[in-house]
């Protein structure tokens, strides 16, 4: 054995920051299911499962929006303010084809996906991709989709008006298992919303096309050297991202209502999911989503309620400051 | 007495009016300065000037309705406890990327605003600040500078009769701008001034030339929430009360809205931008459209967007600023 | 790694175009020419100096509504009923054949501080020195500390109902025809205490949306609650939108308290109620509400459980001719339906006038002086279809009471009205049934 330059004994401390480094996601968990635990003996296992039942609604929410988001910044490097107002957008075809039209929600639901979608789609062709050949910057990408943000939200409060409007959804019935109460859109929300996230996990992970996503956010021009038509990927990115904004959009319309500021108050949260997870990967996005709802939720075991939304941004801000690329996210160059 | 909403040579010269908007375009201006320090000269994009506004104005209030600090004292000690936050989120976050750092001091500015709605006991909620009213005779937060500004009126009426109540808060607000800009643009020419520079152009190289780059960061931080703190009280002033609302995100996009349009990297700017975006919005208030009154805001909002969106695919280099400065590197 | 913003090319110098520097002083200059000419000529626009001769009045009444943001939906009927006023003051004046001239000059405050201030400023501009506004409390703080008062322009709101605008420090130059939220929570108090046979020893549990409506009204009521001997156990403040609210529900809910009381509006209360039926701790009838959630909509909305059996406040309607003249004029004139603030805009512009006449002059400062007994006792009674008997008699010097259509209208020295009814309704059978009228008077 060579001797080697006197090496310090290595300390339990320095052992768990590099078990830290190797598997962050499982220190994570480990950390969240110690506070669990903690939260179990000291407010009892009814309230802490009620609590994340509550923040899977939230957090399913959450979990779609950042998906979409964290996608097209992984291709385009596009930090997308307007990405809220796709949201919202959904929400009003939803209302567009459930209200005004009087179908059914799941009606409204296609609808609001297709449109959020094709809205994507459109904007990618006018104004991403030409600022892409122009060699926009970064920072004049992300006032442009502020100036998007201001547009859209306005459209739509030109057409429907500023006052608050509500999907055709039933908010009093609800629904009892293992002791858990659920109101009956809350659970419809839950169970679609997992639904079309397992679907997109299993798409991005084992499709065609979920591969070239995920080979075009490693290394754009590498993907296109390699013969991926990378235009196509990318028009294809945009119009998942918009369907999955435009649902969750049509889901958090249901459980409150319908407002031009909807997406808007999302966005951060969403933010907030899609840097915790490690910004351009959709697992993380998902996962952060969720756990990020369930965290605000069981928050309120300890906080009063109303300061649940403060307690999600604190978590994000403190998270960044342990591990900036996130839970998730590849130790990049910072 | 002609039509009051028509768009007359009258409407012009509606002086009370024109000095409120030109007393915001102030506010803006100085907020921006700092926003023009951070991400036209340091390279850092932060969007948590709102949040050092809000900071700034309520630190003032509570010391003065709360801890009973004298007007004229809570002023400099507003201003060091929002420098102080804004080291204290610089710290941990300036090492971040550029696009994370975006992000945290959106949320942090967030936070900021929630804490003042919601720490009721300390801030009013959402009842706001403005006056204590236990006690025999109620306090207001701004009855010093009530004193003052009455002073200053008093004197000007001995060249112009029914002077303009809002005059003295105008010439200290654009008092201010004037001395920002003028102190801002000389301190670029120093060898301080081109380390940030260097910062922005290439943190790398300037590390690798033994700068400390966080500690030059830290100071730029610093010194935009010195006068964000410094908005935060002229808006205070202005609006006679201090609340959560007045300090939403959006004042941060208007902000990069002025910042923009003036041109990066360019302080005079800053001043022209802002006295421009407000002008133009409150202008629309004389022009009458045969449509109602929210699809006319719904309108304004939109025109905003369209011109942000405008600007950076057609001139994003604004009104003063270089093409180069707003493209990518990389 | 190179930070994203960075040049692409090393090297470019600091460029501070030579041009700017012209721009900006050019444009200073300019602004300083354009405030030296505005200040010349604008003595016309100062205050307004009608009233010159006997009789002779140029007045110019603002009125500021909310045409976008939050409160929205009350604006245009607030600026319909403003409108109306005019009209009704213009056809009195020609029937009793005085040299006046009435303009009313209408502004949106958006429902926030900084438009109501703009929106203000733009009103007194155009020549107002008597404005009807703001609706929202924190917006009428500013304006009123920010410009009205200031510029000694009057000004009464018809919508702000903060307990804390009483003790403003206004000179007299602010008054309301909305009543004070502490009056809502005594007449409150009050039935419960009836309800329940007495409040001693009763634990109560308020949950109360976090704006300034719910937590203004939640501490005051509190108070009030605990004077009678109840205790508050909890006060829970919760955000208007959020997508659930079962934390919430349970924490109202926890400590199972004698009864509730909840302080919100409709389209939040649709989700908070079921999820407080959910918690199988939470009876609708066991709770009191405030004139925020009784809406005849409630039952369709929040379901017949989360609202059976509540009992709460509302602002009730005085009886007599003139709210049924008003609410004749108002059906019949072309516009938007009626609204929660139309009559209070209305009295409001019908006060600044009457003000003006009796205080023979169009100054803010000399109409406040005359407002106060212009709307109270002694004098005989007029309402707004009686208006050309009143120019008549204010003309003559005599005093008068004015019967508004929102409320008789007797204000304290704080320029709060000193008296107000309330309705006392239930929800009964899926509807808002009236089972009372209490009438309140400030202590």
């Amino acid at each position: 054995m060579e001797a080697s330059t006197a090496q310090a004994e290595s300390t339990p401390g320095e052992l768990f920051r590099e078990f830290a480094r190797e598997r962050p996601a499982a220190v994570a968990f480990g950390v969240i299911a110690l506070i669990v635990l903690a939260l179990v003996a000291a407010r009892g296992l009814h309230d802490v499962a009620q609590a994340s039942l509550n923040g899977l609604t939230l957090g399913v929410i959450y979990a779609l929006g950042a998906v979409g988001l964290t996608l097209v910044y992984g291709i385009l490097r596009l930090v997308n303010f307007a990405h809220g107002d796709f949201l919202t957008f959904g929400a009003y075809m939803a209302y567009l084809v459930n209200v005004t039209w009087g179908m059914p929600l799941a009606a409204g639901i296609f609808f609001a996906m297709a449109t959020t979608a094709l809205l994507g789609l459109f904007f990618e062709r006018t104004m991403w991709r030409p600022m892409r050949a122009k060699g926009a910057g970064f920072l004049q990408l992300i006032l442009m989709s502020i100036g998007l943000a201001f547009v859209i939200r306005s459209a739509i409060q030109w057409f429907w008006g500023s006052e608050i409007r509500t999907l055709d959804v039933d908010v009093t019935d609800s629904v009892t298992f293992l002791g858990l109460r659920i109101g009956q859109t809350e659970l419809l929300v839950v169970l679609v919303g997992l639904a079309v996230l397992v679907a997109t996990g299993l798409i991005v992970r084992f499709s065609l096309l979920g591969k070239r996503m995920r080979a075009l956010s490693d290394d754009l021009d590498l993907a296109e050297t390699a013969g991926i038509d990378t235009r196509r990927v990318i028009l294809y990115t945009w119009l998942f991202a918009g369907a999955l904004a435009g649902l969750a959009g049509v889901l958090s319309g249901a459980l409150t209502n319908l407002r031009p500021e909807l997406g808007f108050e999302l966005l951060l949260p969403i933010f907030a999911a899609v840097i915790l997870g490690g910004i351009g990967n959709p697992f993380g996005a998902l996962t952060a989503g969720l756990v990020l709802g369930v965290v605000i939720e069981l928050s309120t075991l300890v906080v009063e309620p109303r300061w649940k939304v403060t307690f999600g941004f604190v978590a994000l801000i403190v998270a960044l400051v342990i591990r900036p690329q996130g839970i998730f996210g590849r130790a990049r160059a910072v | 007495m002609s039509l009051p909403s028509a768009f007359t040579l009258e409407a012009f010269t509606n002086l009370g009016f024109w000095s409120g908007v030109l007393v915001v375009a102030g506010i803006y201006a100085v907020v921006t300065l700092g926003l023009q320090l951070n991400v036209g000269y340091t390279g850092i994009i932060n969007f948590g000037q709102a949040g050092f506004m809000a900071v700034g104005g309520y630190s003032m209030a509570i010391l003065v309705l709360e801890a009973g600090f004298s007007f004229w004292l809570a002023l400099p000690a507003a201003v060091l406890i929002t420098m102080g936050f804004g080291v204290l989120i610089g710290l941990p976050s300036l090492r971040l990327r550029a696009d994370y750092f975006a992000i945290v001091t959106l949320a942090t500015a967030e936070v900021v605003r929630l804490v003042a709605q919601n720490a009721r006991d300390l801030t009013g909620g959402n009842k706001g600040l403005y006056c204590d009213f236990e006690g025999g005779s109620p306090v207001c937060f701004d009855d010093s500078w009530r004193s003052v500004s009455d002073s200053i009126l008093g004197f000007v009426e001995n060249f112009w009769s029914d002077p303009e109540p809002l005059l003295p808060l105008l010439l200290v607000v654009w008092a201010t701008v004037a001395i920002g800009i003028v102190v801002l643009s000389y301190v670029q020419g120093t060898p301080w001034g081109r380390v940030l520079r260097a910062i922005r152009e290439d943190e790398d190289a300037a590390r690798a030339l033994g700068k400390n780059t966080l500690l030059y960061k830290l100071q730029s931080l610093a010194i935009s929430a010195l006068l964000g703190a410094l908005a935060g009280f002229f808006l205070a002033l202005f609006l006679a009360t201090i609340h959560p609302d007045d300090y939403e995100p959006i004042v941060t996009f208007f902000a990069f809205g002025v910042l923009i349009l003036g041109g990066l990297a360019s302080y005079k700017g800053v001043a022209v931008g802002a006295v421009l975006l407000w002008t133009l919005l409150e202008g629309t208030r004389f022009v009458e459209l045969p449509i109602s009154e929210e699809k006319t805001a719904a309108l304004r909002f939109a025109i905003v967007g369209a011109v942000l969106i405008g600007l950076m695919a057609l001139r994003p280099q604004g009104m003063f600023g270089k093409r180069e400065e707003m493209v990518l590197g990389d | 790694m190179v930070c994203p913003c960075s040049l692409g090319r090393p090297g470019v110098k600091e460029n501070l175009v030579k041009r700017p520097g012209l721009v900006l002083a050019a444009t200073v200059t300019a602004l300083v020419l354009a405030l030296g000419v505005a200040a010349c000529g604008d003595d016309d626009d100062d205050g307004g100096g009608g009233g010159g001769e006997a009789g002779q009045l140029d007045l110019t009444i603002g009125n500021l509504v909310p045409l976008t943001g939050d409160l929205a939906p009350y604006g245009p009927a607030g600026q319909k009923a403003g409108e109306l006023a005019v009209k009704e003051i213009d056809a009195a004046i020609k029937q009793a054949g005085v040299d006046q001239t009435v303009e009313l000059a209408t502004e949106d405050g958006a429902s926030d501080d900084q438009g109501g201030v703009q929106a203000a400023r733009k009103l007194i501009a155009d020549g107002a020195t008597c404005i009807s506004g703001d609706y929202a409390s924190t917006a009428t703080v500013a304006v009123a500390r920010s410009v009205t008062v200031p510029e000694g322009v009057l000004l009464i709101s018809p919508a702000s109902t903060a307990d804390a605008l009483s003790d403003l420090d206004d000179d007299g130059l602010f008054t309301r025809t909305a009543p004070p939220d502490g009056l809502q929570g005594r007449a409150l108090a009050d039935r419960m205490e009836q309800e329940l046979g007495g409040l001693k020893g009763k634990t109560i549990n308020i949950g109360a949306r976090n704006d300034l409506y719910g937590t203004g009204f939640a501490d005051s009521l509190e108070v009030e609650l605990e004077e009678r001997g109840a205790t508050v156990a909890e006060k829970v403040i919760y955000d208007p939108e959020q997508p659930s609210y079962n934390a919430e529900a349970t924490q109202i809910t926890s400590g199972n308290p004698d009864n509730f009381v909840i302080i919100d509006f409709p389209e939040t209360f649709a989700k908070l109620g079921p999820a407080l039926v959910r918690t199988g701790n939470w009876e609708a009838s066991k709770t009191f509400i405030t004139d925020g959630l009784s809406s005849t909509e409630l039952p369709e909305e929040a379901g017949g459980e989360a609202t059976e059996g509540m009992l709460g406040t509302a602002p009730g309607a005085f009886a007599g001719d003139a709210p049924d003249a008003f609410d004749q004029l108002y059906k019949q004139a072309p516009g938007p339906a009626r609204n929660l603030f139309d009559s209070t805009t209305f009295d409001d512009v019908i006060l600044c006038y009457l003000a003006a006449v009796a205080a023979g002059s169009s100054d803010g400062a000399e109409m406040a002086d005359a407002i106060v007994d212009v709307t109270g006792p002694p004098g005989p009674k007029y309402t707004f279809e009686q208006l050309p008997q009143a120019i008549e008699a204010l003309e003559k010097g005599e005093d008068i009471d004015y019967e508004g259509v929102s409320g008789p209208i007797d204000w304290d020295e704080n320029g709060d009205l000193s008296r107000y009814i309330y309705n006392i309704s239930e929800f009964k059978g899926g509807k808002l049934v009236k089972v009372d009228t209490v009438e309140v008077t400030a202590e």
